[in-house]
């Protein structure tokens, strides 16, 4: 019974947040609203026994991405944004999204002639989500994945240090001077 | 008695909300927070399957259920990679306000198309 | 208590040599003295080298190794050669264009290598992860070497609208993984291609996540309607990265494909009804529609982008091919575009004109006057994309449509010709501009360095190569294809 009340609360508080990311006019209130997205997700995610998923979530998720997401807004000083115009492709683009989920309710709630039927809840081990077992799996199953993982995140760090970091003059100016505009159709 | 059904609807409802954030907001930073949605919505369908596994498909049997939980490394490695493509991608943005002073898709024109 | 992986070091030791020298170049560009440009570039042609000569001598192990993680079959031997070999012809590229152009050298070449590692490790996939990290790495390295250029605006622009289009499509394929992942309670793509032979194609979960991965992989290999970003992205990337863009990403999104939708048993087998017929119409759109587009450029890299766009059309007509030679050919047409593709920009790269980059098709008038070799060069490579006797792409084309009408796609077939016959008429026009108009006034194109004579020779030899005597990759893809 308490599991139904906490999963009810924080889908609606997923819903309620994520709704608050995309319509929001200023860009901080997007942010924090996704914060509290992540935050929703991680008591769902309490609730499918994925405990160490769930403090993961928080502390870097929404503890180390977002404030870096949110600095990045600060730093850029970003005001509220004009209000949504609808142009034609736009308009398309929101009636396909939302076919795709009516299709979705749609086929989740038919009975269960259509493909699978309402699983049960398997009986699991108390350290099942736990950070043992999945430090079992990362590092003897997924060893590869991991290893990969790393390279992945030096690439990254490389790569953002590339991009973000202040051009020298002759960086800018460069041995040529590309003052051009591109050439157009 | 909540059900796969149920979150499988919740991470279709938010991935939804995520690509409609993609198509209509202007800002590259809400863009990218959008598409954290949407990998978002994929963590907890990823979680759900894993917890409530569809045993008509697949070859797992009970017991491995009972230790393995394989689709829980799957997102840990999925918030790591998304970790870093935010990192990227912010450096990217700083990069375009740098030269073009502005975060608006739309203003971010010159090459045409 | 924990019993450890086998670890199989030679299956991975292309990869491994790659990431080796990655670091390597990374140290190199750390120490206090001032390094020249082409003891990096040296440095990584070498280790591009070594992995090439390990990757040789591999021997296809049919089973999954690092428990379940990769799978070294013929195909993805085949397929790293094919990447290593791209590097390699890139970073002569990229060698002779930083001359000219402001770029973080040693950063930009590390990227580079990491970019081909994760091509390299999308083709040894064998599970929804390491396919995941692999694609991953590729496009977080793609989007920051596109914006590396800081004296361009066009480049940080490139950069954006890459990296915002390549985001959305990650999310598009995470969430149709994640689906896969349900419905067959396994990420290891093995297992997954077994349970629908199983099972049959019909779970509607497992049809949306399909569905789901074709978006976000048809993004990345830019097949219509997922096309929009590539023509900007060509346009304002430097030029090596575009040309990397152009012919790595594209090979690796295939060899996604083909890991996802064709292992265990290399059959194409879950495309069996609606898979075919969803591939047939993508590419049908992309067929027309890439060469459509390519008509009215006047802008090269634009050019070369929307015919890149189209022969990846001409690519995914293989996967309507429900067997073996439509495999072959789409290998073949690869290993083809790879080399005519890299080959015609390694030209645009290498012919400068009075000091700046030649951007439009009317800038390349008279080359053949001043340069006959390089415009000879350039010509091999145009005739071979628009699929001319004696060249790479004609015998990859027959191939390609052979395989269709085999399997009664005759309508999709008959479109390839009727495109391929339109794809003529803008890449003679540019051959038409180089022999037979007129420099422009005070045109002068400067020398062509050897970086630059080189890449474009290797390439023009692949291309003739492979058009003249296809025997040569006919025995290799035989072989490598056979073992299951």
């Amino acid at each position: 019974m308490a599991a139904t009340l906490f999963f009810w609360l924080c889908a609606f508080l997923a819903f309620f947040f994520g709704l608050g990311v995309i319509v929001a006019r200023n860009p901080m209130h997007s942010a924090l609203s996704l914060v509290m997205t992540f935050v929703a997700s991680a008591g769902l995610f309490l609730l499918l026994h994925a405990e160490f998923l769930a403090w993961i979530l928080i502390i870097v998720y929404s503890g180390a991405v977002m404030v870096l997401m949110i600095f990045v807004i600060s730093l850029l000083n970003l005001q509220r944004d004009e209000p949504i115009e609808f142009t034609a492709a736009r308009r398309w683009g929101v009636a396909f999204v939302v076919v795709f989920a009516a299709a979705l309710l749609i086929y989740l709630f038919r009975d269960a002639s259509v493909g699978f039927t309402y699983p049960p809840k398997p009986a699991i081990s108390a350290e099942w989500g736990s950070a043992k077992a999945i430090a079992t799996d990362l590092f003897t199953r997924y060893l590869l994945p991991f290893e990969l993982a790393s390279v992945l995140l030096t690439a990254a760090v490389i790569g953002a240090v590339v991009i973000a970091r202040k051009p020298d003059p002759n960086e800018i100016n460069g041995m040529e001077s590309t003052g051009e505009e591109p050439s157009n159709q | 008695m909540i059900g796969l059904n149920h979150y499988l609807l919740l991470s279709g409802v938010l991935f939804c909300l995520g690509v409609l954030g993609v198509i209509l907001r202007r800002n590259v930073l809400i863009i990218l927070m959008s598409v954290e949605l949407m990998l978002n919505a994929a963590n907890i369908a990823i979680a759900a399957f894993s917890r409530y596994p569809l045993f008509n498909a697949g070859t797992l049997t009970q017991e491995d259920y009972m230790t393995a939980g394989n689709g829980l490394v799957f997102v840990f490695l999925i918030l790591t990679v998304s970790a870093a493509e935010v990192g990227v991608g912010l450096a990217v943005v700083i990069n375009l306000y740098r030269q073009r002073s502005t975060v608006n898709i739309e203003e971010v024109n010159l090459l045409q198309g | 208590m924990i019993d450890f992986p086998e670890i199989s070091w030679a299956s991975i030791a292309p990869q491994t040599v790659i990431l080796i020298t990655a670091l390597t170049v990374l140290a190199i560009d750390l120490l206090p003295r001032k390094i020249e440009r082409i003891n990096i570039t040296l440095t990584a042609l070498l280790g591009v080298v070594i992995a090439l000569i390990f990757a040789r001598n591999l021997t296809p192990a049919y089973e999954t190794d690092f428990s379940g993680m990769i799978y070294r079959d013929g195909v993805s031997i085949y397929l790293d050669q094919l990447l290593l070999a791209g590097t390699a012809l890139i970073l002569l590229m990229s060698h002779r264009y930083a001359q000219f152009h402001p770029i973080a050298y040693g950063e930009y070449t590390v990227l580079l290598l990491f970019a081909s590692l994760g091509m390299m490790t999308i083709s040894i996939s064998a599970d929804l992860i390491t396919l995941f990290i692999g694609v991953e790495l590729l496009s977080l390295s793609l989007y920051v070497m596109s914006g590396m250029d800081k004296s361009s605006l066009s480049s940080g622009e490139a950069s954006v609208k890459y990296f915002l289009l390549g985001a959305f499509s990650t999310g598009f394929l995470v969430y149709g993984m994640a689906l896969l992942f349900g419905a067959c309670r396994t990420s290891n793509l093995v297992l997954i291609g077994s349970a629908i032979l199983d099972g049959g194609a019909g779970t509607p979960l497992l049809i949306l996540g399909f569905a789901l991965v074709l978006v976000g992989l048809g993004f990345k290999i830019s097949l219509v309607p997922f096309h929009m970003w590539a023509p900007d992205v060509y346009q304002g990337a430097p030029t090596p990265v575009t040309a990397w863009i152009a012919a790595g990403s594209k090979i690796a999104g295939f060899a996604a494909l083909l890991r996802i939708f064709s292992l265990p048993g290399i059959s194409f087998e879950p495309f069996g009804g609606y898979w075919a017929q969803a591939i047939w119409w993508l590419s049908m759109l992309t067929m027309i529609i890439g060469n459509a587009g390519a008509l009215v450029q006047n802008d090269i890299k634009r050019m070369l982008a929307y015919s890149s766009i189209a022969h990846g059309g001409y690519l995914s007509m293989a996967f309507t091919a429900n067997n073996t030679v439509g495999l072959q050919a789409l290998l073949f047409y690869l290993a083809a575009y790879l080399f005519m593709t890299l080959g015609a920009f390694a030209v645009v790269i290498a012919v400068r004109r009075n000091g700046r980059e030649c951007l439009s098709i009317p800038d390349l008038a008279g080359l053949a006057r001043q340069h006959p070799g390089v415009a000879g060069l350039m010509a091999v490579f145009l005739f071979s994309l628009a699929g001319m006797p004696f060249t790479a792409g004609f015998v990859g084309k027959l191939w390609l449509f052979g395989a269709a009408i085999q399997e009664k796609y005759y309508l999709l077939a008959a479109v390839g010709i009727l495109t391929t016959l339109l794809s003529f008429y803008y890449y003679l026009r540019i051959i038409v501009f180089m022999y037979m108009h007129e420099p422009q006034k005070d045109a002068v194109f400067d020398a062509v360095p050897a970086s630059g004579r080189i890449a474009a020779g290797l390439a023009a030899a692949g291309v003739l190569a492979l058009g003249v005597y296809p025997n040569l990759l006919w025995k290799v893809l035989a072989a490598h294809t056979n073992g299951l």
